[in-house]
């Protein structure tokens, strides 16, 4: 380890609660998730601090900006509960990534073993 | 069965109404989130991924048909048609919205449930045999004294922020069907050498991600003396439990920590304290009230039968394998335990719709005295079933898809609900599960291999019980990828172990084959059919069966 590299650790000192459980590095592309507090449905954070159940309609945010969008959201709690930084890629289209990439899918998507319910229902339906 | 008094029906009335109020302050802003989450948890409500989730409590898992068919409509109303019963006897609904909680506990409420104290560090959901009241050498009904815990516990203000969640189960035979060395209490009522009925009392098992084996700390325990010697344990973990360290708070820590005799010197000592205060201090019961509580479990009005050879050479193979595996033997001449299994193939283990739970209610009505049960191994149980209506019973249940022939066998698994929809999980547990069942879906196949218990958790947390499994599988996070450990020889009866981890974590497409080289090989060296996995395992130890899973990988 050098001066030129530092190594991971102070590469991303900070670390951020993703889900409540699961700890993330802020590196990299991050979208805003929560869940709706009237029913519990799974909501991403657009550009101007709307909510949406559309995650290729979220903001796509990095370093401090994703920290400062973050510490607005979790402000603001007539929405969304328990917001945190997921990560995503954005080639073509926005998906989610990294350690939580599953988890994300299917939070996104709904159950893998009810296909009839969740958003993957409406997109089978449509 | 139990039926509220007005002040338990005045407690739990008062209870919607204050949750009714609470949600609507938390939706006009008046109670922030960090406020309001400990409060939606007292009331079974938990926030997991996809929506809320509300735990309803059954207690010690018995069910009258009318509340079943109360569940079933809560599913219809405000779920998304089912309902899943859990390894603690309880239902849970995976889709309700917060709006709609206040309406969904007071229908609870006003079938005589609710979801108080299914969450938070409280005692939970007394938990007790599937077969109680049915089965032959009991004591009495265990359900009798978990129902004077519930009373005891429910509210109790000493006990409602312990350092942890807090499991009792209760059984009365020989026969362990309530895993209770691996709760915080685990309670057998059993006879003395003077015939008397008493308690042996065992504290500190518990399975998560320190698996511990039950230390008996009382062999033997007057009867009227149950409740001052459960508040002395309670009181020396609520004094002594660790608060640090969310990991480490659990009372099977403590008993390992201080050593099962200095544990047992602190409660014994502390009970003497509370016995000195006499009547005044005491809170045991006193018999006039045990006797209500167990006038509420007297034996249903049973007609005088005799036994038929009602599994003579049955016609069809299916009723067949369902008699041999879903049907056991019941105390009176005549009936029959049944087993209804919730482990059809492809289904979310435990899972049952509102159709099937409207249909089951029907069927306690005609057949079971309006009794059901719930089984922390995530299947019903009607518990008094005539002989002579077991082919009607079966042919109904078929109709509903609730008549699989697999109880106790490879494809009956205990599966947590995992990532598919926990926030605590990292792995999926449920379509392992599914894969596993469909690998050996041919019903002849598993009637050779007999019975295996196979439990699977989606992480360290170990709702799926694991450590307990014939065969457990654990789901591990391996850097986003969904990897599975396997471990050997737990068991949850009577002799029940701590299964023993056999090596590195497997891919998830690994998982079925590595069950089917566990499953081939205790079949080419068992002595016979009559030994079972376990007891093949018992005889060979975890060498055969690592080397078996291990040889080419």
């Amino acid at each position: 380890m050098s001066a030129e590299n530092p190594g991971p650790r102070a590469q991303s000192p900070a670390k951020i609660a993703a889900g409540g459980v699961k700890k993330a590095r802020l590196d990299g592309e991050k979208v805003i998730t929560a869940n709706r507090l009237t029913d519990g449905v799974v909501i991403y954070r657009a550009e101007g601090g709307a909510w949406t159940e559309d995650l290729s309609a979220a903001q796509v945010l990095e370093g401090e900006e994703a920290i400062g969008a973050l510490a607005a959201a979790q402000a603001d709690e007539s929405t969304g509960v328990g917001p945190y930084l997921m990560d995503v890629e954005t080639e073509e289209g926005i998906h989610p990534s990294g350690r939580g990439r599953i988890r994300e899918e299917i939070r996104e998507a709904g159950p893998t073993i009810h296909p009839q319910f969740g958003r993957q229902a409406e997109r089978g339906a449509a | 069965m139990y039926q509220y008094d007005d002040i338990d029906k005045a407690i739990v009335q008062a209870r919607v109404d204050e949750f009714r109020g609470q949600v609507a302050r938390r939706l006009t802003g008046e109670l922030t989130e960090d406020q309001f989450k400990p409060l939606r948890l007292q009331n079974g409500l938990y926030l997991q991924l996809h929506a809320y989730m509300l735990r309803v409590a059954i207690p010690y898992g018995t069910l009258s048909a009318d509340q079943l068919r109360v569940l079933a409509s809560i599913a219809r109303d405000y779920d998304k048609g089912y309902g899943h019963v859990s390894t603690r006897q309880n239902m849970q609904f995976n889709w309700p919205a917060l709006v709609n909680v206040p309406d969904i506990l007071q229908r609870l409420c006003d079938a005589e449930m609710h979801a108080i104290q299914t969450s938070g560090n409280c005692i939970r959901n007394v938990t007790s045999d599937p077969f109680a009241g049915a089965a032959a050498g009991e004591v009495e009904d265990p359900r009798i004294w978990c129902e004077v815990i519930r009373q005891w516990s429910t509210f109790h203000p000493e006990f409602a922020f312990l350092p942890r969640k807090f499991k009792i189960a209760v059984t009365a035979s020989d026969e362990d069907r309530a895993a209770i060395q691996v709760h915080d209490i685990g309670i057998q009522l059993r006879t003395n050498d003077a015939g008397e009925p008493g308690f042996r009392i065992l504290v500190g098992g518990g399975l998560g991600r320190t698996p511990y084996i039950g230390h008996v700390v009382r062999d033997f325990l007057p009867r009227d003396q149950l409740l001052s010697y459960l508040e002395a344990i309670l009181r020396v973990y609520n004094v002594h439990g660790r608060r640090d360290n969310l990991f480490k708070a659990r009372i099977k820590i403590l008993v390992n920590e201080m050593g099962e005799e200095a544990f047992t010197h602190a409660v014994e000592q502390e009970w003497e304290e509370i016995r000195k205060l006499g009547p005044s201090g005491s809170v045991d019961l006193p018999e006039a009230e045990r006797a209500r509580i167990a006038g509420f479990f007297r034996e249903p009005d049973f007609a005088a039968l005799d036994d038929t050879d009602f599994r003579a050479d049955p016609d069809d193979a299916g009723y067949a394998r369902w008699l041999s595996r879903n049907v056991s033997a019941h105390k009176r001449p005549g009936y029959a335990i049944v087993t209804v299994s919730l482990k059809p193939e492809g289904e979310a283990p435990g899972d049952i719709t509102a159709d099937q739970m409207d249909a089951l209610a029907d069927l306690a009505d005609r057949y079971s005295f309006s009794d059901v049960r719930t089984t922390h191994e995530q299947n019903m149980v009607l518990p008094h079933v005539r002989q002579a209506d077991l082919p009607a019973l079966y042919a109904a249940l078929s109709e509903t898809g609730l008549g699989s022939a697999n109880a106790g066998l490879v494809s009956d698994i205990i599966a947590c609900p995992g990532l598919d929809y926990c926030n605590l999980a990292n792995t999926r547990s449920i379509p392992v599960a599914n894969r596993i069942q469909k690998r050996f879906s041919d019903p002849v196949r598993q009637a050779e291999v007999g019975e295996l218990k196979i439990k699977i958790s989606g992480c360290i947390n170990a709702c799926g019980h694991h450590h307990v499994g014939h065969i457990g599988i654990l789901g591990v996070d391996k850097k986003g990828e969904e990897f599975y450990q396997v471990t050997l020889g737990g068991r949850a009866d009577a002799e029940a172990a701590i299964g023993e981890i056999v090596g590195r974590g497997l891919a998830t497409d690994q998982v079925v084959d590595a069950v089917e080289k566990l499953v081939d090989t205790y079949l080419s060296l068992r002595t016979g059919p009559e030994e079972r996995f376990i007891d093949a395992y018992k005889r060979l130890g975890a060498e055969p069966f690592k080397e078996a899973l291990y040889e080419t990988a």
